[in-house]
């Protein structure tokens, strides 16, 4: 375990061909700190089953693997009831 | 205090402290409590100089919330690991009692252990049990204030060594060595060195046995995890009574009395002055010292060694032992699973976290 700063790739997945849209692409966390990100899901409402989709954001450390964290969360949109 | 009255006997609710003048014992459990007082104290006095990539191997950064062991650093949101720690501490307790009594109170309560150190240096300073007992006596005088300066400046300057090393687990102990010799120790260090420091010299040079009698709630809960297979000090009063003095030589079996010869040595060794004779008593911290002083008079007297000595209950009375029962198995498996999963937590925690909240005007 290090105490430096780490950079990380964000990603998501649920909804065939969704996109995520960061504001601010270089995410880079120093040791101890909490981080707020401003992130957006797009995705074509042709995709979506229902009008609440389950998805899943992914955060990668770049340079370490075991830095890994999923957690999930709804996608709202204006799909089939 | 008076409480009652009954006939003859006065009942008194607090017992009017005696101070105890342990004498000095040698022998093969003393040794062994000697070498667990220098290693604890050892680990106690070192660990804050150990090192690790740049900084201190063991430290508790409470400014920064971050709380370093080793290659470990946990933060404020990893305490549930001290809880697991605690809950590992409490039930290794409950295992170790089952298993061999009070082998804690003896050999590594911190209690014990700085109440060995200051006992070891009055013994330096003051001399041997009758020496001490002697000067206590004594009318003051100029060589009597000098011992006593002499002593209490020895126990003052090891208590203050002893506070130092406590902050020096919360405030890097390179700084703060820095920060004392340039006195500028924050007030936060200075209350802590000091109030630790007032602790140790009243809890080793005084108190002494009073906190495990008076003030320690396992000595009276220790009840509760003894059985009759819990290794115990016991005297063995079938072979050892009726006591008595006799000369050297004699043959206790025409004399008509058991091996006790009545020296009263294993009362005098005692850190918490009871005569173990009268029986298993909560004030008993499995020392040993007594195993080890009885044991030398048996020798003298060339009688077999042993007539005090660790036994269980069910030996001390002739019936089968055992070892392994269902409480030291229970303990033991609930041990085993809480250090592995512990472990197998701690080194497999990843310290990333990420929580989505998605924007309230979605909706």
């Amino acid at each position: 375990m290090d105490s430096r700063a780490h950079q990380y790739d964000l990603r998501a997945e649920g909804i065939d061909g969704m996109k995520l849209v960061v504001d601010q692409p270089d995410i880079t966390v120093p040791a101890g700190a909490v981080q707020q990100l401003i992130v957006r899901i797009q995705a074509d409402e042709f995709n979506m089953e229902a009008r609440s989709v389950r998805i899943r954001f992914y955060l990668q450390a770049t340079e370490a693997n075991h830095l890994t964290a999923v957690e999930e969360a709804r996608f709202v949109g204006p799909g089939k009831t | 205090m008076q409480a009652h009255n009954t006939g003859n006997t006065e009942h008194v609710l607090y017992a009017a402290h005696k101070k105890i003048y342990p004498r000095e014992v040698s022998g093969h459990f003393t040794r062994l409590r000697m070498l667990s007082v220098i290693v604890l104290l050892g680990i106690y006095y070192l660990t804050p100089l150990l090192r690790w990539d740049e900084r201190q191997a063991i430290l508790f950064d409470l400014p920064a919330r971050k709380f370093y062991i080793f290659g470990l650093t946990l933060w404020p949101q990893d305490f549930i690991y001290l809880a697991a720690l605690l809950i590992l501490a409490g039930l290794s307790l409950f295992f170790f009692t089952a298993l061999v009594g009070r082998v804690w109170c003896g050999y590594a309560c911190p209690q014990t252990v700085w109440t060995e150190a200051y006992l070891w240096m009055e013994r330096k300073i003051e001399g041997k049990r009758s020496k001490r007992m002697k000067l206590d006596k004594a009318p003051t005088s100029a060589a009597k204030i000098r011992t006593k300066v002499i002593k209490h400046t020895v126990w003052i300057a090891f208590s203050l060594w002893t506070g130092f090393t406590f902050v020096g687990y919360f405030t890097p102990i390179n700084e703060l060595a820095v920060k004392l010799g340039t006195a500028s120790l924050g007030p936060w260090e200075t209350f802590w060195i000091l109030f630790y420091s007032f602790a140790t010299y009243g809890n080793a040079g005084f108190m002494r046995e009073q906190v495990c009698m008076y003030m320690c709630p396992y000595a009276r809960f220790q009840s509760a995890m003894f059985d009759s297979d819990t290794l115990i000090v016991a005297y063995h009063p079938e072979r050892g009574e009726p006591r008595g003095s006799r000369r050297r030589g004699t043959d206790p079996a025409t004399a008509g009395l058991g091996d006790c010869i009545d020296c009263n040595v294993c009362v005098q060794v005692c850190p918490t002055g009871i005569d173990i004779r009268d029986g298993l008593q909560y004030e008993c911290i499995a020392c040993s010292a007594c195993i080890d002083a009885c044991d030398e008079i048996m020798d003298k007297m060339s009688y077999p060694r042993g007539l005090i000595r660790y036994t269980t209950e069910n030996a001390a009375q002739g019936k089968k032992q055992h070892i392994v029962r269902p409480r030291v198995i229970v303990y033991a498996v609930i041990l085993l699973v809480l250090c592995g999963t512990l472990l197998t937590n701690l080194f497999l925690r990843v310290p990333l976290e990420l929580d989505v909240i998605r924007d309230r005007n979605t909706l």
